[in-house]
């Protein structure tokens, strides 16, 4: 796309600053690219595909978010009520039948969805067990279609920067293909002006390129019925916002540069398809593969044999003991059928303490691993801006590996919480003429329903991980394309 | 022939003078060969995961005869005083419902290393439990999530998405040089036909190119034993290399449209860039949604919901259907206890599967709505190459999701054998207890000891074999027949309307 300059060609006046020859060159570059671009029908040709993309993105996106809030609404609350109305019986009983709970989305998922297809969306919370997620959705899909999926960030994380590539591969080597570079510099015109008014036009068409995505995510967002789970959702919108312009001002600061620098239009297209490439597709992925070196993880297998050895492992047979003696003198009784407290209650406490230390040991040494293993991708950042701000996505739509561990580790304590009350009440009800204890509504109903919310961003670790990548390479490309302007305005001609 | 031969031999050796393609050819290495490193030691990893999982096994077993031994010589032996029933092998309840550990193993096809397809969503194996398919339609290994969602690295993704880039580039300055630089009117002057030079020279570049790739990758995967050195390893990369080969094929089919069509090398880079993108994120992903909304699942959630339902139902209707349950086998039914007071470890695998009639019909909604999903996709898949090349490549690697359909469908049966095999051993060891009632586990009770006679899960050999593509990869050659006569055409067309050449 080769945008006018003859527009641009400024007569310098010595009545006018430099500032403000600078906009006044800014803005006649940008009215004059606007002109150029709507005139040229493969702008519209890319502009039109994007958009028809991002609403074929976005609906899809907006509309299994819709299905799947309603669904696991509905869920959840005919869980409650389940629970509420399962009858009287032994709270023991009761622990064993358990509860399910469901992961809520937010609305910032259906434009990030990040691992939510590959992760289970719902545990089972009983007793004696912490028990693995299931049912992730990417398993109910064809095999086939696991490939580049259409969603909202692919779009912009993918599609957009080569939608700017090929509206702005010619920003500059066009004038010197044409041979306008001799005529701007004989003007005296500021080059860098016109190469941020045509950078700020780029960003503009790819964010026009992503707006039916997000107006079809608003628009559910409107008629939703969940609510968000998060208590700084305004800060999260505001940070993806933020990040993805950064993104794509990098991407225009890097076509300006490359643009800048090559010799012709052909070139400059060859090197920022070459980049795109590497930055969008190879670096993301090998990424990921080399970050299994920073921490290997145990397979499945490993991993409950591990688990089942631990919980399998008498605890010390005299501290049940120890602990018998201490209540029978705490009450001043001989036998354990004489204690006003149930001692099943307390033996069953003991067993989920044991195991809720098991499970610390070994789900904390595995959560620790993938955490290494996400500040190992997250270091690529550094080398390509897709990878910074794919995390920054992830983290501020609620739905990367760290989420999702979050509310693993939340549904836990819910499951801890029901235990400890369930077994409490056990120890408080002794068996009385061989009569065991039953648990009735009111109990059930004791239990706060569980309701997650994901915790505030971390800004600090934002920071370290993904904004300060980002704005370095921003700053790397602004850099970059600077150098480029004025290469354009002392270096060769040819 | 000759000529056609004498201007390949010419337009390579001129190929050969840039370094343009020495830096592309050392780039397609590069990123091919690290694509096959990562797709080998995934195979590796894989491999020892099931090793693991068969020694488990093995261990288990041989432990629990030892443990048996030792304790029917003496179960009064103060070191099994704090055995508890439900969590040991020797008591056949302890056993079947706790510590009999079996797997079921998918066993690995030479191709495995050449692409990793769906192997890090699917697991290699799975524990199979006498009670229940649920450990195996749960069974997932661990991975981290991000690295399932952004796609792995490996050579089915240098294949499909970098190779067609680096070959369109070898390929879209074919003809478009010549017009640019108005040598193509000189070369029709002296005898060349634009027809002759666009077809010899996209195809001598595309098929030399293509056959440097397939070289390195087999030597490398020889090399490093990704494949094996065997006559079946030798099939999978002939396979392998006819796959790419077709593959290949499509985009010098699409290289020699844009060509044909294109003024200048510009506007062939660009079109040959917009034809990627096309081929291989919209088409697909337009494919993806369409199937989706054309063919909706039901949400998993509704699966929870109906499987707690029938868990209550199944509760709530007990003892009748234990009633039923021994009407049905008269030769179990409890000789003095009453139906109310049977152990609820005796009746655990009857309620399972009450529970699994019960949830039939919900089970067939899903399959059915799956089977219409899965149907669809495959009759849409024939509109994308790139899908069509994908599942190829992932069936050649047994990575694929409908050879792990067919393993689960062996799993189904060996687990219905399991339970079929627990079921009449506590039942008849229930009845036994009944007879002698030991204090604690005995022989004459629930005591256990024939763990080799435990069914063990044997693959078919059909599933040891590597799967050939599916018939819909043939649609491929018409994708590439369709573009060659779009090329045909265009050339035609410049030279009837004298065209600006």
């Amino acid at each position: 796309m080769l945008a006018n300059s003859n527009a641009i060609i400024l007569t310098p006046s010595p009545s006018v600053s430099d500032t403000a020859r600078w906009w006044r060159a800014f803005h006649g570059a940008w009215q004059a690219d606007w002109r150029e671009r709507r005139r040229d029908w493969r702008v519209w040709l890319v502009l039109g595909l994007g958009m028809l993309l991002a609403l074929c993105a976005g609906l899809q996106s907006a509309l299994h978010l819709q299905s799947t809030q309603q669904a696991r609404a509905v869920a959840a609350q005919a869980e409650s009520e389940r629970w509420a109305h399962q009858g009287e019986k032994n709270p023991h009983t009761a622990a064993h039948y358990g509860v399910y709970v469901f992961k809520p989305l937010s609305t910032l998922a259906a434009l990030d969805p990040g691992v939510e297809k590959y992760v289970g969306s719902s545990v089972w919370l009983e007793a004696h067990k912490q028990n693995e997620f299931v049912h992730r959705p990417a398993l109910d899909e064809p095999g086939a279609s696991r490939q580049l999926q259409l969603t909202p960030a692919l779009l912009l994380q993918v599609l957009a920067p080569i939608a700017m590539v090929f509206l702005g591969f010619g920003l500059f080597a066009a004038e010197r293909e044409r041979g306008m570079l001799p005529t701007l510099r004989v003007n005296a015109a500021p080059l860098g002006a016109l190469g941020a008014a045509r950078a700020v036009v780029l960003i503009c068409l790819a964010l026009a390129i992503a707006l039916p995505a997000c107006l079809a995510v608003v628009l559910v967002h409107r008629h939703g019925i969940a609510a968000q789970p998060f208590a700084d959702a305004g800060a999260r919108l505001v940070l993806l916002v933020l990040g993805y312009v950064l993104y794509l001002g990098t991407w225009a600061s890097l076509i300006a540069a490359v643009s800048a620098w090559s010799p012709t239009s052909r070139a400059s297209l060859g090197a920022l398809i070459g980049i795109w490439a590497l930055l969008t597709l190879v670096v993301p992925r090998a990424a990921v593969e080399l970050a299994q070196h920073a921490a290997p993880l145990p397979t499945m297998q490993q991993f409950r044999e591990r688990v089942d050895a631990a919980l399998g492992s008498p605890h010390d047979p005299g501290e049940e003991e120890r602990q018998q003696q201490e209540l029978l003198r705490q009450y001043k009784v001989d036998k354990v059928s004489d204690l006003p407290v149930n001692w099943s209650g307390i033996s069953l406490a003991r067993g989920e303490d044991h195991g809720n230390r098991v499970f610390d040991a070994h789900y904390g040494d595995l959560f620790a691993r993938l955490q290494r293993q996400s500040d190992a991708i997250a270091a690529a950042g550094w080398l390509s801006p897709a990878v910074a701000v794919a995390g920054l996505s992830g983290a501020a739509a609620g739905s990367d590996t760290a989420s999702h561990i979050d509310f693993i580790r939340s549904a836990e304590q819910q499951r801890r919480l029901i235990q400890t009350t369930l077994n409490n009440a056990i120890t408080r009800n002794p068996e009385r003429n061989g009569q065991r204890y039953l648990g009735d509504r009111a109990l059930w109903e004791a239990i706060p329903p569980f309701r997650f919310r994901f915790a505030p961003l971390d800004w600090s670790l934002l920071l370290l991980r993904q904004l300060l990548p980002l704005a370095a390479l921003f700053c790397a490309a602004l850099g970059l394309a600077l150098l480029g302007v004025r290469h354009l305005r002392e270096g060769s001609l040819r | 022939m000759r000529a056609a031969m004498t201007l390949i031999r010419y337009d390579l050796l001129m190929q050969l003078r840039e370094r343009g393609t020495w830096l592309l050819l050392l780039a397609t290495m590069l990123l091919a060969g690290f694509g096959l490193v990562e797709g080998a030691r995934f195979d590796a990893a894989a491999g020892a995961a099931r090793t693991g999982a068969s020694e488990h096994e093995r261990t288990a077993r041989i432990d629990a005869e030892a443990l048996a031994a030792r304790y029917f010589r003496n179960p009064s032996d103060p070191a099994f005083a704090g055995l508890l029933w439900y969590r040991t092998p020797i008591d056949i309840r302890g056993y079947a419902f706790r510590e009999h550990v079996g797997y079921a193993i998918k066993p690995s096809v030479p191709g495995a290393a050449l692409a990793i397809g769906q192997a890090d969503l699917l697991p290699g194996y799975v524990r199979v439990r006498a009670e229940s398919m649920e450990s195996v339609r749960t069974a997932a290994e661990i991975e981290h999530p991000g690295r399932l969602a952004a796609g792995r690295y490996d050579l089915m993704f240098f294949i499909i998405y970098l190779w067609p880039l680096i070959l369109l580039s070898l390929c879209v300055s074919v003809l478009t040089q010549e017009r640019e630089s108005r040598r193509l009117r000189s070369l029709q002057l002296q005898g060349a036909d634009a027809l002759h030079i666009l077809f010899a020279q996209v195809s001598g570049r595309s098929l030399a190119s293509t056959g440097v790739l397939i070289v390195f990758c087999c030597t490398l995967a020889l090399a490093m034993a990704a494949v094996p050195f065997s006559l079946a390893g030798w099939r999978a990369l002939g396979a392998w290399s006819g796959i790419v080969l077709a593959y290949s094929a499509f985009w010098t089919a699409v290289a020699l449209a844009i060509c044909a069509l294109s003024h200048d090398r510009m506007n062939a880079t660009f079109a040959a860039f917009g034809a990627w993108l096309v081929c291989t994120i919209v088409l697909p992903g337009t494919l993806d949604t369409g199937v989706q909304v054309a063919a909706p699942l039901p949400n998993r959630e509704f699966y929870i919901q109906a499987m707690r339902d029938a868990g209550d139902r199944v509760s709530a209707d007990k003892l009748n259907s234990l009633a039923r349950f021994y009407d049905s086998h008269p030769e179990w039914r409890p000789l003095k206890t009453s139906l109310d007071k049977v152990s609820s470890s005796v009746t655990r695998i009857q309620r399972a599967q009450e529970l699994e009639q019960a949830m039939v019909d919900v089970e067939k909604t899903f399959a059915d709505a799956r089977g219409k999903r899965d149907d669809l996709y495959q009759r849409a898949m024939v509109l994308s190459p790139v899908s069509l090349t994908y599942q190829a490549l992932s069936q050649l690697a047994g990575n694929d999701q409908s050879r792990q359909q067919r393993f689960l469908a062996e799993v189904q049966q060996h687990q219905a054998s399991l339970r079929d095999y627990f079921q009449h051993a506590i039942q008849e060891a229930a009845l036994a207890d009944e007879r002698s009632a030991c204090a604690k586990t005995c022989l004459q009770g629930y005591g256990f000891t024939a763990f080799s006679t435990v069914p063990r899960f044997t693959p078919s050999p059909m599933l040891a074999q590597a799967p050939q593509a599916t018939a819909q990869f043939k649609t491929m050659f018409l994708w590439i027949a369709l573009l060659a006569a779009m090329a045909y055409w265009f050339v035609k067309r410049n030279a009837r309307g004298n065209a600006p050449m």
